[in-house]
């Protein structure tokens, strides 16, 4: 015989520490689960009671802002003096910034679960697109669609993408102060885990981002439009949509060479 | 004709009374309009059959009795069921409203964060649509 009872001890001993080392960390997995576990659950619980108190905040402070704004409307059908005219024009432009805040700060709060159902997404483009189409009309911006006629209905909440593609849409206007163009395209693809992906990338040519805003700008509250009304919630509200549905978000962008944000959603 | 007989009678019910003060200064300066105002949900049905407005623009969010409860309650009465009755709340921007509008087709949803402008536009279109019967 080949084999001597030294060899199968020594096996037999080392099989014994791979077991022991595996049973450790299969004990160490479970506690790093149960961790996680707990920690999604006060993460969920915290933004739930969130979701609640900004809820209530909101509207509290919706309805005082809604009272100066008919103050702002009385003076200006009351008086006609220039400075007086910009004047109510910038307190009007700051009670809409603050409204805008709330909303953004109770989307953000808010533990929205989609509602999946089987979506045609070029509807949902092209719905999106409609409502923006009077800011992309104002900014002399371009539209160019390259939507795959093939594209599969994906399940997706309609009422969510739509809000990712209008916050998408809006952010390549802002991108664009001089006019330019807008191309949004979708088409099928795999990704890297060689699952079936819809990819819908929508590319501006404005002003682009620099690397260290692009490292940043899912963060929430971070905006480097804070001077023109940006609330910094609008793209972390955009990722977590997309990672609800199972989906990815990046952004390619580099500064005076526009930027160009990619959705990779599945499709099975 | 007195010029008050061309005048749309709207009837604000909000429980914020600076807010309804001045919504009726901006709607009769800048319309035909002729606006009576209440803060106390408990008297919209008593002011609605005196009054028999053109229209009722109702807060959502009240104290002591929501929107949805007066409008059962007007819906409910004889001599108010057939006034229409347009919600204006401040928990939709109108940003949403436009949205929930280009959706359901819905035009009963108005937005307080909205411009006085556009409210007469909507104004103006459910009383048209009433007085066509639609």
């Amino acid at each position: 015989m080949g084999i001597h009872m030294n060899d199968i001890d020594k096996t037999k001993e080392q099989l014994i520490n791979e077991l022991s080392e595996l049973r450790k960390q299969y004990v160490e997995l479970k506690k790093a689960s149960a961790a996680l576990e707990r920690a999604r659950l006060i993460q969920s619980q915290t933004m739930s009671s969130l979701g609640v108190l900004s809820a209530g905040v909101a509207h509290e402070i919706k309805n005082p802002l809604s009272i100066i704004l008919q103050g702002i409307e009385l003076m200006e059908v009351s008086s006609s003096k220039e400075g007086v005219v910009d004047i109510l024009a910038m307190m009007k432009d700051a009670v809409f910034r603050a409204s805008r805040i709330t909303k953004d700060l109770l989307t953000f709060s808010r533990e929205n679960t989609p509602t999946l159902k089987e979506t045609d997404l070029a509807q949902v483009i092209n719905e999106s697109l409609s409502l923006v189409d009077h800011i992309f009309s104002l900014k002399q911006i371009n539209i160019v669609g390259k939507l795959s006629d093939d594209l599969p209905r994906v399940r997706a909440d309609s009422n969510q993408m739509k809000q990712v593609f209008i916050n998408l849409f809006t952010n390549a206007a802002e991108a664009m102060r001089e006019g330019g163009t807008v191309t949004v395209t979708a088409d099928i693809s795999e990704n890297f885990n060689k699952e079936k992906i819809v990819r819908i990338a929508v590319a501006d040519s404005g002003c682009g981002i620099s690397e260290e805003d692009k490292q940043r700008v899912f963060d929430p509250f971070y905006t480097t439009k804070r001077k023109s009304g940006g609330t910094g919630l609008g793209l972390s509200v955009v990722k977590g949509i997309i990672e609800k549905h199972r989906g990815s978000i990046r952004i390619e962008s580099e500064p005076g060479k526009g930027t160009n944000v990619i959705i990779e959603l599945p499709y099975s | 004709m007195d010029s008050s007989e061309l005048k749309k009678k709207i009837l604000v019910v909000d429980d914020e009374n600076s807010f309804c003060v001045l919504l009726k200064a901006n709607l009769e300066k800048r319309g035909p309009f002729e606006v009576l105002t209440t803060s106390n949900p408990h008297d919209v049905v008593r002011l609605a059959k005196e009054f028999q407005p053109d229209l009722i623009l109702l807060d959502i969010l009240m104290p002591g009795m929501d929107g949805m409860t007066v409008a059962a309650e007007l819906k409910g009465n004889n001599y108010t069921e057939d006034i229409p009755i347009a919600f204006l709340t401040a928990l939709a921007d109108e940003e949403d409203v436009r949205e929930f509008r280009s959706r359901t087709g819905d035009k009963y949803i108005l937005s307080k964060l909205g411009t006085n402008k556009e409210l007469m536009v909507s104004i103006t279109e459910i009383i048209t649509a009433k007085s066509r019967g639609e």
